[in-house]
């Protein structure tokens, strides 16, 4: 076992929890429905994007859950939707591994460490619910 | 104070140090073989225009060997002041990004993992002021 300031984990942790849930839901909102034009100018992503967004309602799918999942850890449930957001970018990787060209592996990338991200976000979390207080 | 699982915070520890040591290291490598993409585009120009002109065309793989230099750090003992200084770098390419326009997506990516690397940081930070 280990003995650690509480004030310092939790500051650490409220940071994460709202960073983590307002990035997927913040994501989703300029991405799809403010201004999808503007928030990147890379015309071959943007095409691309936006041409499997219209033939894949997975996408779509895709979207919606992780905007629900960033919720989820904003609220009742943050260990559970850190897991969730880890899993759904886990199969975001795949999908845009199968869809893009090499040019795209800086997204995976950053995806992939993400991904470890949010696995840490919901350990910790883990951490928070079984730890004693002294 | 409070009483955590040192096995499972050593564990998520290690991981950490490993994956977030060795990512930016892969990433500096691709600075000087552009396997993953062309980093050119992401060099801003008004940011250019400030450096030496000895420097512009080195900048890519100068940033290149900073990223593997801070991912080193990271794998050393040194970890909690590695992943302040990718955190304090990833600032550094957020601000050229913003210079550069329109790479918001990229930006809100960097942010997320800006403070994933911080976090880590603060973590290591806790485990050295922590009590058995």
């Amino acid at each position: 076992m280990l003995i650690i300031n509480e004030i310092k984990f939790n500051r650490l942790w409220t940071i994460s929890k709202y960073v983590y849930g307002l990035y997927p839901i913040i994501t989703v909102i300029l991405w799809c429905l403010i201004f999808p034009s503007l928030l990147s100018n890379h015309p071959l992503f943007s095409a691309g994007l936006i041409a499997f967004f219209s033939n894949n309602p997975l996408i779509a799918a895709n979207l919606i859950a992780s905007s629900l999942f960033g919720i989820l850890i904003l609220t009742r449930a943050p260990r559970l939707g850190a897991y969730l957001m880890a899993a759904l970018s886990i199969i975001s990787v795949l999908i845009e591994y199968s869809q893009f060209t090499r040019s795209q592996f800086k997204f995976e990338l950053s995806n992939f460490i993400i991904i470890f991200a949010y696995i840490a976000f919901g350990l910790l979390t883990e951490l928070k619910e079984t730890a004693q207080q002294q | 104070m409070m009483i955590i699982d040192e096995r499972k915070f050593n564990i998520l520890l290690d991981t950490l140090k490993y994956i977030y040591g060795l990512v930016p290291i892969a990433i500096g490598l691709d600075k000087f073989f552009f396997y993953i993409v062309d980093w050119n585009i992401y060099v801003s120009p008004l940011v250019a225009s400030y450096l030496p002109l000895i420097i512009v065309p080195r900048i890519v793989p100068i940033v290149g060997i900073i990223e593997i230099v801070a991912g080193i750090i990271i794998l050393s003992k040194y970890t909690k002041f590695g992943a302040y200084l990718v955190a304090a770098w990833l600032g550094v390419i957020i601000i050229n990004l913003f210079t550069i326009g329109g790479m918001y997506d990229i930006i809100l990516r960097d942010i997320a993992i800006l403070v994933g690397y911080a976090t880590f940081g603060f973590l290591v930070e806790l485990k050295e002021t922590a009590r058995q």
